[in-house]
């Protein structure tokens, strides 16, 4: 007994107390010798294998190792913290929005356009695309590497079997088409109305009658109920959804949740982005039925054609101060990046919508990344993103208040009042 | 004779009968009474299943089963999505961290906490309760209050980010709890079994080793218990303090890399979410046992 409780005192010093001994070691590391890359992309999915094979290519071209960072939803909390200790990856790779929008500012990371020349890839991507990740005070904060397109889905059996033969382009024919889908057992239009696709498609609707520069400006400084033709677009959403537009409790799903309504069939319509043209339970039948247009516009409305959103905000690169101390070897590896190869890569395998021009020709396997590129700049007016201006502080709140929004009960008045205070809530 | 025995008999049966009857019916009222706990004892039991059963379900469905039959059994019982969440989120190194930092910590603060709750257990003048109460003092400090600061004081020393750290961090959070709880088990102790231990010439720590330590052994296992589960679960200051390096991070940092904003694969979630409940529900059961001896042991002494 005696020697059964010393074998298990050794083994306590052995297993945790020898261990302690080797934690004291710089295990945060961005040493020298290494680059480290943090991204929201994540091992094993389609971005993060295809990130994953630029890695294991760089290291063998240049020697140099890449610690990769794949710190997903949590990484602007993360990266936050980590230049706070000094310790911050030398290359993120993240979206423009909430935080981030804020980085050079607070000095998280370097303005990178004087490196986009010094690494030869000013030319190498659509100025349309870099002009999205400015700041206000005009600061470069990225470099762009892959957008989004952001259209309405339409699965075509499921109109035809309810009766309808075309794709509404008016408000009017959506809720005619509502109740055609709802009398053959098929709901409309899902919706994540709990969360951010909630908010956006609400935002789609209710910039509906005012123009871009109206709308833009309303997203970012508030005041929405003292807008008149925003308020008009909120009364417009209170139609749509008590004409029956939206599923039956919208308020209650996420995006997952939609997509899972879309994918089984269970409902025809949602508004999704081309993040989920690869999606695994896509079936390629449905793919085939699935026409990609935009939210129908009611009569008087500001755009011509029904509107859908896109942008280069998806995924772009920032350099810290960190990374500022070895540009040379970051510079090597951003290159690699745009290089047309890789580019092309990602095309294909994961369905990006590339920022860069240097895969012009890159082969679209994707149906429905084929459907985006090539058909939809032609039906549908493009509506003003509100990630880039919605200020990130205000996003969270303003959820809260467009699941809400979902819910019948809910007015013009009290939804355009709410997010007005949802804006004074945070300064 | 047989009249004169006949009544005290059918008195007896008169008399009994009526107890019988009235046992029986307040059986049966207190049946009827328990009917209500039994009820909320089943519902707090479904309460407490569902969850588990759900995310056991999930762990072997796509993501379409899951949402459109949240509850229905799986159709297969492939272990893809645990194999694909293992490498994913790189949870082998992950648990060996959570293991390492956990097993650590627990060791530390009961290393800290038992000469100290020993020592305010004999304590006798004010001083004693002076350094009890600054210790009860460390509940009043908020979890978000000091996340600020610690983090400040971990790049000041130079050990941000770091195992090391995160390791001296958890039992200084654990300490004040543990050392309270040991406090008290260590004053049900009889002073006079010390001072008969002192007098055939035990030191402090013969006494604290062979009296109070046995004597104290179910505080210590629950103790234990409260601390393994609470440095496991961390989250917020393993991932601020411990960093999202895959070296170091601890699985309840690595999990969540498995959720995506725009697509996450809620299979393979649960299956990582099952992996990582196991180690601790293994500990809880292993402890569970031993404190239950504890105390029985515990009650014998006393």
């Amino acid at each position: 007994m005696q020697k059964t409780r010393r074998m298990i005192g050794a083994a306590l010093v052995t297993g945790l107390v020898v261990p302690l001994a080797a934690c004291g070691g710089d295990d945060s590391g961005s040493a020298d010798e290494t680059l480290t890359v943090q991204s929201l992309w994540t091992k094993g999915t389609a971005e993060g294998d295809a990130l994953s094979k630029v890695i294991d290519q760089f290291t063998e071209e240049t020697g140099t190792q890449v610690e990769w960072l794949d710190t997903g939803e949590s990484l602007s909390d993360v990266f936050e913290t980590s230049v706070a200790g000094g310790s911050q990856a030398d290359i993120v790779l993240s979206n423009f929005a909430e935080k981030t929008v804020d980085w050079v500012k607070n000095g998280a990371v370097v303005p990178i356009d004087s490196y986009m020349d010094d690494w030869g890839l000013t030319d190498s991507v659509r100025p349309a695309a870099v002009d999205e990740w400015k700041d206000s005070d005009g600061n470069q904060v990225g470099i762009p590497f892959s957008g989004f397109s952001w259209p309405v889905w339409y699965n075509t059996d499921l109109l035809a079997q309810a009766g309808v033969d075309e794709i509404p382009t008016t408000t009017d024919e959506l809720i005619a088409a509502a109740g055609k889908l709802r009398d053959a057992g098929i709901e409309p239009m899902v919706i994540g109305g709990n969360d951010w696709s909630g908010q956006k498609l609400f935002l789609q609707i209710a910039q509906a009658y005012a123009d871009p520069q109206t709308a833009r400006e309303t997203f970012t400084n508030g005041g929405f109920c003292d807008q008149p033709d925003i308020v008009k677009g909120i009364e417009l959403f209170t139609q749509l959804r008590d004409g029956g537009v939206f599923i039956d409790d919208a308020e209650g799903y996420t995006a997952d949740a939609m997509n899972t309504e879309y994918y089984t069939g269970s409902a025809a319509i949602m508004s999704a982005g081309s993040w989920a043209f690869g999606a695994e339970d896509l079936t390629p039948e449905l793919a085939e039925v699935t026409t990609l247009s935009g939210f129908p516009n009611p009569s008087g409305g500001a755009y011509s054609k029904p509107t859908a959103y896109q942008g280069y905000t998806g995924t772009g690169v920032m350099l810290s101060t960190n990374g500022e101390k070895k540009s040379d070897i970051a510079g090597q590896f951003i290159s690699m990046l745009y290089s047309s190869d890789t580019v092309a890569d990602f095309v294909a395998t994961a369905n990006l919508v590339p920022a860069a021009t240097t895969a012009e020709d890159a082969e679209v396997t994707n149906p429905l990344l084929q459907q985006a590129v090539s058909d939809l700049d032609s039906r549908v007016d493009y509506a003003v993103m509100p990630d880039t201006a919605v200020p990130g502080a205000v996003a969270d709140p303003m959820i809260r208040v467009t699941s809400l929004a979902y819910a019948k009960g809910n007015d013009a008045a009290s939804m355009c009042s709410a997010i007005d205070d949802a804006y004074a809530s945070v300064g | 004779m047989t009249t004169t025995t006949a009544p005290p008999q059918a008195a007896r049966r008169s008399v009994k009968k009526p107890e019988g009857a009235h046992n029986t019916q307040r059986s049966q009222g207190r049946g009827r009474a328990l009917i209500p706990a039994h009820v909320l004892a089943w519902v707090y039991a479904a309460l407490l299943a569902i969850p588990i059963y759900y995310i056991i379900v999930s762990a072997f469905k796509p993501n379409l089963a899951i949402f459109s039959e949240p509850f229905a059994l799986p159709t297969s019982l492939s272990f893809e999505n645990f194999a694909t969440a293992w490498s994913r989120a790189s949870l082998g190194t992950a648990l060996a961290n959570s293991l390492l930092i956990t097993g650590v910590s627990a060791v530390l603060t009961l290393a800290l906490a038992v000469p100290a709750a020993y020592g305010l257990a004999r304590a006798k003048g004010r001083l004693g309760t002076a350094v009890e109460r600054l210790f009860s003092l460390g509940f009043l400090i908020p979890g978000f209050a000091a996340l600020v600061p610690t983090v400040l004081l971990a790049i000041a020393i130079g050990l941000f980010q770091t195992r090391l750290f995160v390791i001296l961090f958890m039992p200084a959070t654990a300490l004040p709890l543990s050392v309270i709880l040991l406090t008290q088990f260590m004053r049900t102790v009889p002073s006079e079994l010390e001072e008969s231990a002192t007098l055939d010439g035990a030191n402090r720590w013969a006494v604290l080793r062979h009296i109070y330590l046995p004597i104290a052994t179910p505080g210590i296992a629950t103790v234990t218990i409260l601390n393994l589960l609470n440095f496991w679960n961390e989250y917020l200051f393993t991932l601020i303090l411990g960093g999202p390096n895959p070296s170091v991070r601890t699985v309840q940092v690595a999990l969540p890399t498995l959720v995506s904003q725009t697509s996450t694969d809620y299979g393979v979630l649960a299956a990582g979410t099952l992996i990582t409940l196991v180690p601790v529900y293994l500990a809880y059961i292993l402890l569970s046992r031993q404190m239950e001896d504890a105390l029985l042991q515990g009650a014998v002494k006393s």
